[in-house]
């Protein structure tokens, strides 16, 4: 008799969800799925709506990253405008963008993952979160709120609010940064890099510690997808698209944002509202590929920060081709958090950084615009279509959980398969199958463009279809 | 952030008001609403926060000052504005969602604060997408801030509830 585990809902991601794990009749794991169960439907009712609302609109569709899809968006609508925004306001735009992964990955990092690698994968669910953090390694908590902070005030300083800010605008950005702003960041960027750098030397002598975890949390072959500047650099706001394999071997590059759909297939499967792209040149599932700051990491070739360059150089010494493990998916977080800092320093020191033209005006000269830019996650784009008045024919946006939605289902297998034993659930298995799923740091809420809490459910299911055995975790 | 020491503290103990919620959500903003009243009101000693939610970072804030009341709609049925001491939780915490009382402990635990609390819930009937407050919140609107001026004001907290029917 086959029998199935359910967890439900997965716990510290953002949004709901669960897992199902599949028993065959000897009573091992024959699969496992992760199944989004919230819906929205932000496509649909963005129909209708004047081009110029489209980075305000989908902003909404979640409170953790919003900027990321107010670049996209407005990346869409420069292309609808058919403008070249002024230098200064990509300038600006990138900064924004940093900032929003700075206070992105610092959370997923410090107040979603940490627990587990300081207090243990066993340790009590009650302790396993950022209070029991605060309790037992205080330091490490105000770091990440540090960090987090110092991402979330570029941002409100910039654009005016920490949530749903409208300073991003087709053609450009609302208005030019001060000088006030400007030095605060600059004065904050050495206490961060100082910060993240200890991080960073605490994590390299960790994470050996887990060698079961780093070979059975999504360690398998697959693509790696992300967008790598002109001259092969690391890049998060602009640039084309570059696919490697596992060797680290270029597959596809040089893709233009219009070009996404020659190389990008949706498929649906019946038991998520996630959508499941895959790389179409293979077809599916064969076409699995993994983006965010792991993929990012594979498919650049040089960093363009010296810190982190440093940094790179230990990561890439992981493997000799595509580092592989989704468990490194954190390393490669703290290393974007220090390239972030970096980063933001070259991009203020500039001396067209506080130029006063800072926005392209045009009225829409294009049918169709697709924008492209990496949010903390992975790879975002948002296709549309106008009418002659530039009102919303069709919408399409493609999120970076999406792109992961078949290595996550993969890898949940693969850890399910080698923790999971009998038909009751243990909490470090459970916790570990969890685990898995926040490495890759999904935002439900973005990817299905959903409404609603997310708690996390774990079934076991037997081949008859009876639930053996299940636990049902409220955040 | 170092801990405040007491020789740093004033005469008059500064007070943080945190209002939060959804300002899209009727009801909901009844918090932010109030919160953006008590910063035009330039009390001394007093700074105001609107917030959506409550993040782990507000503990950092929350240190730097000797008192904070949080401000929030109460959806659970209840027909008067209460005011209550705030007791620090260990309930688990979200990445971006915090109790008032985690957050207070967060606050002594990262940061040596010993900063002291407290809660005003209001009435609230609607969570919906609305741009205004339903008749029931409306009505303790002008309590509520009644209550914070009294609060602010005071030196020493001696109000240890407060029900307006």
């Amino acid at each position: 008799m086959s029998r199935t585990i359910l967890i439900d809902p997965v716990t510290r991601i953002e949004g709901h969800s669960k897992i199902t794990i599949y028993l065959n009749d000897a009573g091992e794991v024959r699969d496992a799925r992760f199944h989004v169960t919230q819906f929205r439907g932000f496509e649909k009712f963005c129909e209708g709506r004047p081009y110029t609302e489209m980075p305000a609109l989908t902003a909404r569709t979640c409170g953790i990253c919003p900027i990321s899809h107010l670049m996209a968006a407005a990346k869409a609508c420069d292309e609808i405008l058919a403008v070249r925004i002024p230098e200064t306001a990509a300038m600006l735009r990138r900064i924004l963008n940093l900032g929003q992964i700075i206070q992105s990955h610092a959370l997923s990092f410090f107040h979603l993952s940490s627990p587990d690698l300081l207090l243990g994968m066993d340790a009590p669910p009650e302790q396993r979160n950022i209070l029991g953090l605060a309790a037992s390694h205080p330091e490490m908590a105000r770091d990440g709120i540090w960090l987090r902070k110092f991402g979330q005030q570029v941002i409100e300083k910039m654009a005016g609010k920490r949530i749903h800010p409208a300073w991003v605008v087709p053609g450009g950005v609302g208005s030019p940064l001060s000088p006030e702003t400007r030095d605060w960041m600059l004065g904050q960027i050495p206490e961060g890099i100082k910060i993240i750098q200890r991080v960073l030397e605490w994590y390299k002598t960790t994470y050996s510690q887990f060698t079961e975890e780093i070979e059975y949390f999504a360690n398998f072959p697959s693509l790696f997808m992300g967008l790598v500047s002109d001259d092969d650099y690391l890049e998060h706001y602009d640039g084309t698209l570059r696919v490697v394999d596992e060797r680290r071997k270029v597959v596809a590059e040089g893709i233009l944002p219009s070009e996404y759909q020659d190389y990008i297939s949706e498929y649906v499967e019946p038991d998520s509202y996630l959508k499941s792209p895959y790389y179409k040149l293979m077809g599916y599932p064969e076409g699995i590929y993994r983006v965010g700051p792991l993929a990012r990491l594979n498919v650049a070739d040089r960093i363009g920060a010296p810190l982190a360059a440093v940094e790179l150089f230990t990561f890439r010494k992981l493997s000799k081709g595509s580092v592989l493990s989704s468990f490194h998916y954190h390393y490669a977080r703290l290393i974007e958090i220090l390239y972030g800092f970096e980063r933001i320093e070259q991009l203020l020191n500039d001396p067209d950084i506080l130029s006063e033209h800072v926005r392209a005006h045009a009225g829409p000269n294009r049918g169709e615009g697709v924008g492209m830019s990496e949010a903390p996650r992975g790879m975002l784009l948002h296709h549309y279509k106008v009418d002659r008045n530039g009102l919303i024919t069709w919408a399409n946006l493609i999120i970076a959980t999406g792109h992961n939605n078949l290595a996550m289902n993969r890898g949940i297998a693969q850890a399910a398969k080698h923790y999971v034993k009998g038909d009751k659930i243990k909490e470090g298995a459970l916790n570990r199958v969890e685990a898995v799923i926040r490495c890759y740091d999904p935002c439900l809420s973005c990817s299905t463009h959903a409404f609603g809490e997310m708690p996390l459910l774990l079934q076991l299911v037997a081949p008859d279809g009876k639930v053996l055995d299940e636990t049902a975790r409220a955040i | 952030m170092k801990p405040r020491a007491q020789s740093e503290k004033h005469a008059h103990p500064t007070t943080l008001v945190i209002g939060y919620g959804s300002a899209l959500r009727g009801d909901d903003g009844v918090g932010p609403a109030i919160a953006e009243w008590v910063e035009q009101q330039n009390w001394p000693g007093v700074t105001a926060l609107v917030i959506h939610q409550l993040f782990p970072e507000t503990a950092e804030e929350i240190a730097r000052h000797d008192r904070v009341i949080f401000v929030d709609a109460d959806l659970g049925g209840s027909t008067s504005l209460v005011n209550q001491p705030l007791e620090e939780a260990s309930d688990r915490l979200m990445a971006h969602r915090c109790s008032p009382g985690a957050l207070l402990r967060m606050a002594r635990e990262l940061y040596g604060a010993q900063t002291i609390g407290r809660l005003i819930t209001i009435p609230a009937r609607n969570f919906d997408i609305a741009p205004e407050f339903s008749p029931k919140t409306q009505h303790f609107i002008g309590k509520a801030q009644a209550l914070l001026e009294k609060l602010c004001s005071e030196n020493e907290w001696k109000i240890e509830c407060t029900n307006s029917a």
